[in-house]
């Protein structure tokens, strides 16, 4: 294989550029869709053999006086399909009191059907959990970037790590603003995902640039780093794509046979996967290798 | 012929498995139903159950040494709250740090009335045998056990709030020689017979045995002392419920386990079947390491696992990628698989390191759900740096002891 990743760099960076800063925009504007992890409030999540109707659960459940007086706001109802001809609803509100969800459940039995116990799932998060765990995701991104940072700059060297770290933030800028796009639900898994893809996302990093740490260790007096680089690239390309397409293989099935409740999270880290290739390839060496390429001159 | 030091890897590959089985096994005896179970606990969602987080209300006002007793004391009303429900492994940890108490119980039947028992704040009544109310347990100010003033055995020491002694006052006025019920809730803590008017504020329950009165006095204190509290979090989840997930990721576990298995087949022949084998051990180690280490499967706990079977083979596609390239670099089978691995390995190393860096700083910020996912990632990252590198090594390099060049040729044909 021949790809001259390093001769077009600038189109690649262009490209993640853009990317990242459609990304950030969409962050500012639209903002995310954060879960009862972080926001605080009730989730109930109710399974009934009735069927159950687009907008009855706002109408006669949360339209139902008793319910209306308890002024629950901004409340969603979602329908879902849990299989075996039952039908499944979720109900998410502002944090609920115990009395208040037993008028809600009470209401819902009256006016629905009978509710199955058995599969029952009710989620509450106080106000003031949510916000320490959101605190707790940044500084836990933020500690995590800077001990990869730490590491890579001592096994290759300072600028490498920069580059892998740019490459990392690259990635979970594109996954973010894919979730701010499409205002999927940011839940309490979704730390986890992010978290992995970084680590994955240095992984597809690392055997290039160990590939380049190697080569260099042979280069010839006339050859430029960038092209060490290049040869790099081109010679761990399969390597990285295999390792992904296995990775992908295994995520996929979680994908579309994994269920519902970790979907978000698969999706978050089937993306990171696709956008850590993509950067371990397109993003990482070429901002190492114009760096370096500019402190050779400069120490020229 | 077969090298002795390849004989050796291969006997502790078998060990090493052997002892996996085998704890497996052990542990997923089950002595009482005399079957065999699945050897690793499952989280509260897979298996259903209450997870509540209680802390003090906002009205409570106390601090320090003062609030954490308190609390040690809340923790026992809960604790005997949960033992009637008649479960089996229920965990109450008292988080003295944030002033917390988390309570776990899974598998309970109806978990949602669970939760609401648990965080159900206890309120102590004096009643006359009427059922009248005399006095609640705002108006007690303390109770103490001590040794009986006049004779053996202990004494339960009752001392009131002002407006309790003038209540109480009234009460053992009228009630002499008739007996006073003390009720936590609905339960029967204390009944005690009236034997002259008590005015001064103060009060002895006696008749009882040391352990007796200490655990009365801390239940009137946790009546009377109550620290309030409320539910900051909490999840329910129904038995079905969490079954329902078990069966959906066990589907994606075997269908994602299987198309990785065929990939590396496809793509490496005989050599990525080897790799499927180590892959296979990495399974079984890696279950083997969670039970014995009484980890907590929980739904992202299964995702990490099957994710972690397809960056288990990662290592063994640097590995074979790299042996072809130093056999069509013109070395010899033996000595490309010899420099494949060697050369691999840190390319492996470093890229393992920095994913444990991110499983380790999630153990620390992670709840308890993404907990389980960590510490799934992180056994599975060590796990496979042990089977992608030893135990494939340890295969491959038996063929090319037979056959050197047949193994070869998978590695040179598919390029």
């Amino acid at each position: 294989m021949d790809l001259k990743v390093i001769p077009n760099r600038k189109i690649y960076l262009s490209v993640s550029t853009i990317l990242v800063v459609i990304s950030i925009i969409l962050l500012a504007t639209m903002g995310l869709n954060y879960g009862i992890d972080y926001t605080g409030g009730s989730v109930i999540q109710i399974t009934t053999e009735e069927k159950i109707l687009p907008g009855s659960v706002q109408d006669n459940v949360l339209g139902d006086k008793r319910v209306a007086d308890l002024e629950l706001g901004s409340s969603s109802v979602q329908l879902y399909n849990p299989g075996n001809n039952q039908s499944g609803v979720l109900i998410k509100t502002r944090f609920l009191e115990d009395v208040e969800e037993q008028i809600i459940l009470d209401v819902f039995e009256e006016k629905i059907g009978q509710i199955d116990k058995d599969q029952l799932q009710i989620q509450k998060v106080g106000p003031a959990i949510g916000k320490e765990l959101l605190r707790n995701a940044l500084l836990s991104l933020i500690i995590a970037a800077l001990l990869m940072l730490v590491y890579i700059s001592f096994r290759f060297e300072f600028k490498s790590g920069v580059a892998a770290v740019l490459a990392l933030v690259h990635d979970v800028l594109i996954v973010l603003g894919f979730f701010a796009l499409t205002q999927k639900e940011i839940d309490g898994p979704f730390l986890a995902a992010i978290l992995t893809l970084v680590g994955y996302s240095i992984n597809d990093t690392i055997v290039i640039f160990d590939k380049i740490r190697e080569n260099m260790r042979q280069r010839r007096a006339k050859e430029s780093f960038d092209d060490v680089v290049n040869t790099s690239i081109n010679q761990s390309i399969r390597r990285t794509i295999n390792t992904s397409v296995t990775t992908l293989l295994a995520i996929l099935a979680l994908l579309f046979f994994g269920g519902e409740s970790i979907r978000n999270f698969t999706i978050a880290i089937t993306l990171g996967v696709i956008a850590g290739t993509y950067s371990s390839l397109f993003v990482a060496s070429p901002i190492w290798s114009i760096w370096e390429t500019a402190a050779e001159k400069k120490a020229k | 012929m077969l090298r002795t030091e390849n004989k050796v890897r291969l006997t502790v590959v078998l060990v090493v498995v052997a002892i996996a089985v085998l704890i497996l096994g052990i542990l997923g005896y089950d002595k009482k139903a005399q079957t065999y179970t699945f050897p690793i606990k499952l989280g509260l969602d897979l298996k259903g159950g209450v997870y509540v987080v209680l802390a003090p209300t906002p009205e409570v006002t106390l601090t320090g040494e003062q609030l954490n007793n308190a609390l040690r004391e809340t923790k026992n009303v809960i604790n005997n709250r949960v033992d009637e429900l008649g479960v089996t492994e229920p965990t109450i940890q008292l988080d003295l740090e944030n002033s917390r108490i988390i309570v776990q119980i899974p598998g309970v039947k109806s978990p949602d009335e669970a939760a609401k028992l648990i965080g159900r704040t206890a309120q102590l009544f004096f009643e006359d045998s009427q059922g009248n109310v005399l006095l609640l347990g705002k108006d007690v100010e303390k109770a103490q056990a001590g040794p009986r003033d006049d004779g053996p055995g202990a004494q339960i020491n009752l001392s009131f709030t002002p407006e309790g002694s003038k209540k109480f006052a009234e009460a053992t006025t009228k009630l002499v020689h008739q007996p006073i019920v003390i009720r936590l809730d609905e339960e029967v803590l204390l009944n005690a017979v009236v034997n002259e008017p008590i005015t001064g504020g103060n009060a002895r329950i006696t008749g009882l045995s040391f352990a007796e009165a200490k655990e009365k006095s801390a239940l009137i204190n946790a009546g009377a002392l109550p620290v309030p509290l409320e539910r900051i979090a909490s999840s329910v989840v129904g038995p079905t419920l969490g079954q329902r997930s078990i069966n959906q990721s066990l589907t994606a576990g075997i269908i994602g386990i299987v198309l990785v298995l065929l990939f590396m087949f496809i793509f490496y022949g005989v050599p990525g079947l080897l790799a499927d084998l180590a892959l296979i051990i990495y399974g079984v180690i890696l279950l083997a390491v969670l039970a014995l280490f009484r980890a907590t499967l929980t739904l992202p706990g299964i995702a990490g696992f099957i994710l972690s079977i397809g960056m288990a083979v990662d290592a063994n596609v640097i590995i074979f990628e790299r042996i072809k390239e130093e056999i069509q670099n013109g070395r010899s089978v033996r000595s490309g698989i010899e420099a494949g691995f060697n050369r691999a390995f840190w390319a492996i190393f470093d890229s393992n390191i920095t994913t444990l860096i991110a499983a380790f700083v999630l153990l620390y910020f992670g709840t308890a759900q993404v907990k389980g996912f960590a510490v799934t990632l992180s056994v599975g990252i060590l796990t496979s740096i042990f089977t992608a590198i030893f135990v494939t090594r340890t295969f491959i390099e038996l063929m090319a002891d037979k056959d050197p060049e047949k193994i070869g040729r998978h590695f040179v044909k598919r390029g």
